[in-house]
């Protein structure tokens, strides 16, 4: 029943391209928070996998609708290009994330600066976020709807870290104005990260089954 | 849009000689939609609306049972007067095939034989036929030419126009586009399309993406059984039988 | 290799030459008749009526043949055509068919003498219509009959079977359907098959020989039970019995109009093809 369609050389090709950003996504996103916990100068690297990121997101719309326009897709076929026109926007919006992380020390006095205050909810809040990537990665991968719907779940302990440590910081400030700033990006751009990682995983889901999630956010 | 139902099949079985044909098949075709049965090749479709217009009936290995159901009344009761059915139920055919006479006398064919007009009223419903065809611009100036001298996608519409004529209710295509180059085909499908604000308009089509292009409601047949059958968004985005998603994503037929 | 050339070149030439031969025959016979009977072609010669024996024209003879003509087309044409609906559209694929068929196809090997035969004991004598007209053309239809049939039938199957769907769709009754459409559809090929079977009446000798009069008459019939002229049994009567040029050359004149209204029928029959064939695309079988 499986002989080769025409159709499926160019999911393959679709297939190739996520992968390809699944890996640097995740390297990128690793080597921002460790650059801005460890310091270490990484901010060139980081902007041009960025960067690499947004053209292969690019890349991945163009196929895609190369593979629409020229196959006239359906059902799981079709679901599955939406899908990872998607999913490679949240993959590239990964890369913009580390990339706005990695830049927040250098604004300041290079990456001389040690980062001090909030390091614990900055190390806990990066463990979490890169488990909530490599796990919507792994859901896509192997097309898991229970490993999905964790990640969904795995954002509300998120969301509440977060909105926790916002409440802290009104009401303990540290001395450096540049440390507190640096503090509040940096958590708010790893909710972001989180939130694209659910959104990813609720593309995944609607590839399965079809149905788009609703009410997560 | 009323959501009638205008034909129901209920556990209609057929077969030639020994051969079974069609399987239980209860479906109800909604009136005024463009309805579309595709499935691969010897899957019974056009055998199934041969049964809506009895055309069967000329094939004498042909055994049926079950209903079907036009407007309250079972087609093969007894009662039922089987050329004033074909009236009411008209058919297009996968090869054009006008009369060999004039475009005019291809379209004044059935009202004649009917005695429905004859004179000016006769040529008022040719004219509305062509119209409604969207042929009569391209013909209006030589309907006493043959007909065969049209294009393929003319005969076709010529022919449609022919079917028009009798006034029927429902109108049954049998892969109407087989034999004909994309540019007609397009147009018969736009045809279609526009038919059914006053027709019910039923297709067969072996091509997937016709049936994804041109129908309200899409039907699955798989060797005589009715495996799917739903509204055409639904079928081709979120089918929810399995083989019918091997079938349109071309993984076999 | 060149052995092959060679042979290639004198097949080409041999088959060239069989070819032409059967050409020849046909064009010598014309050219023969023409040359010989050329002279005879008067207006005198077409308006009058033979005269003692060898003298006088052929009117009655030419008109004699034209009604035998008329009155055998009349019986075998409607016959024909009818048979072939038969045939085609209504008759049960069952050993009655086969027989029935078996047997109009027979018809077609009788020798014409023993139709004619046939027609001088059963109509003349049996039925008491005399050597006449209606006898000599009656016998020639039972003749053409066959062909009629058989022509009648080929065309109507020749029709294809989507017309008579397409028909049948549109709510049209059986009868409706083979009236107004597969018959007008096969009506050329009908057409062409009666004129072809006309042609072999006209100059059927045997049978007009034995039924229909003498060839020799110098009147044209007043009652269709009356004996008619025809110009091959005229033909025949002068060259055997006749021994005078006089005689000779009549015979020839009445050959050459004899083809010619052949020939004639024959053009208009090709004729008529090709109009039908233009106006409606309509192919044969």
């Amino acid at each position: 029943m499986s002989e080769k369609r025409l159709l499926d050389s160019g999911l393959n090709d679709l297939a190739d391209l996520l992968d390809d950003m699944c890996k640097l996504a995740t390297d990128t996103v690793s080597a921002s928070i460790q650059a801005y916990l460890e310091g270490g100068d990484v901010f060139i690297q980081v902007r041009q996998w960025s960067d690499t990121l947004f053209n292969l997101h690019t890349q991945v719309g163009d196929k895609a609708i190369e593979l629409i326009a020229r196959y006239q897709p359906v059902a799981t076929d079709l679901r599955l290009i939406k899908a990872s026109i998607e999913i490679s926007y949240d993959l590239s919006r990964f890369g913009r994330y580390a990339y706005d992380i990695s830049t927040i020390l250098k604004k300041f006095n290079g990456t001389r600066m040690r980062v001090e205050y909030g390091r614990d909810v900055i190390a806990e809040m990066g463990e979490r976020t890169m488990s909530m990537i490599k796990s919507s990665i792994k859901a896509y991968r192997t097309k898991n709807i229970q490993l999905a719907e964790k990640v969904g779940e795995d954002d509300k302990e998120i969301d509440e870290i977060y909105l926790n440590h916002l409440k802290y910081s009104a009401e303990n400030p540290p001395q450096s104005m540049e440390q507190l700033i640096a503090d509040i990006l940096t958590v708010r751009h790893l909710e972001r990260i989180a939130d694209h990682a659910v959104d990813l995983s609720s593309s995944v889901i609607y590839m399965i089954t079809g149905k788009p999630i609703s009410g997560w956010r | 849009m009323s959501n009638q139902t205008r034909i129901e099949t209920r556990n209609l079985n057929l077969r030639f000689g020994s051969a079974v044909v069609l399987k239980n098949l209860n479906m109800s075709i909604k009136s005024n939609f463009v309805t579309a049965i595709m499935g691969p090749s010897g899957c019974g479709k056009s055998t199934l609306i041969r049964t809506f217009n009895r055309l069967n009936d000329l094939i004498p290995e042909c055994h049926i049972e079950g209903e079907v159901i036009l407007n309250g009344m079972n087609i093969f009761d007894k009662k039922v007067d089987v050329v004033e059915l074909r009236k009411r139920v008209g058919m297009v055919f996968q090869k054009p095939n006008p009369f060999p006479k004039s475009i005019y006398d291809n379209v004044a064919y059935g009202p004649k034989m009917h005695g429905m007009a004859h004179g000016k009223k006769l040529d008022t419903i040719v004219e509305k036929s062509l119209k409604d065809a969207a042929l009569w611009a391209e013909v209006k100036d030589r309907l006493r030419d043959s007909a065969l001298s049209l294009s393929g996608g003319q005969q076709q519409r010529l022919c449609i126009a022919r079917t028009l004529s009798v006034q029927p209710e429902v109108i049954l295509l049998d892969e109407p586009c087989s034999a004909l180059d994309p540019a007609a085909t397009a147009k018969i499908e736009s045809l279609m399309v526009q038919l059914k604000k006053n027709y019910t308009v039923i297709v067969v089509t072996h091509n997937m993406q016709q049936a994804a292009r041109v129908s309200d409601y899409t039907a699955f047949l798989y060797l005589g059984e009715l495996m799917e059958y739903g509204e055409a968004e639904q079928v081709f985005k979120n089918p929810s039988n399995k083989l019918t998603e091997d079938f349109i994503t071309g993984r076999f037929g | 290799m060149v052995n092959e050339q060679v042979k290639e070149k004198y097949v080409k030439i041999f088959l060239y030459f069989t070819a032409s031969f059967s050409i020849l025959v046909l064009i010598a016979i014309m050219f023969f008749i023409a040359i010989k009977g050329m002279g005879m072609l008067t207006v005198e010669f077409l308006t009058t009526a033979p005269y003692r024996f060898e003298y006088g024209g052929i009117y009655p003879q030419i008109i004699g043949t034209l009604y035998l003509t008329g009155v055998c087309m009349v019986f075998a044409g409607p016959i024909g055509i009818l048979a072939g609906i038969y045939l085609s559209e209504y008759a049960p694929v069952n050993i009655i068919t086969k027989i029935l068929r078996f047997f109009v196809e027979s018809l077609a090997g009788v020798p014409s003498i023993v139709i004619g035969l046939f027609g001088l004991a059963f109509l003349v004598y049996y039925m008491h219509f005399q050597i006449s007209l209606f006898s000599g053309g009656l016998a020639l239809g039972f003749m053409i009959l066959p062909w009629t049939v058989r022509a009648s039938e080929e065309a109507i199957r020749a029709v294809p079977f989507s017309y008579r769907e397409a028909s049948l769709a549109l709510g049209a009754s059986k009868w409706q359907t083979i009236k107004e459409v597969v018959a007008k559809a096969a009506a050329p090929g009908i057409v062409t098959g009666l004129l072809l079977g006309l042609g072999k009446a006209i100059g059927e000798t045997a049978v007009v020989l034995l039924t229909a009069g003498s060839g020799l008459e110098s009147f044209l019939p007043r009652s269709i039970f009356e004996p008619v002229a025809s110009l091959p049994v005229y033909l025949y009567m002068i060259a055997t019995q006749g021994h005078t040029s006089e005689a000779y050359n009549r015979a020839y004149g009445a050959a050459l109009v004899l083809l010619g209204i052949f020939l004639v029928i024959n053009v208009f029959a090709s004729l008529l093809r090709n109009y039908y064939i233009k106006k409606h695309r309509v192919r044969f079988g």
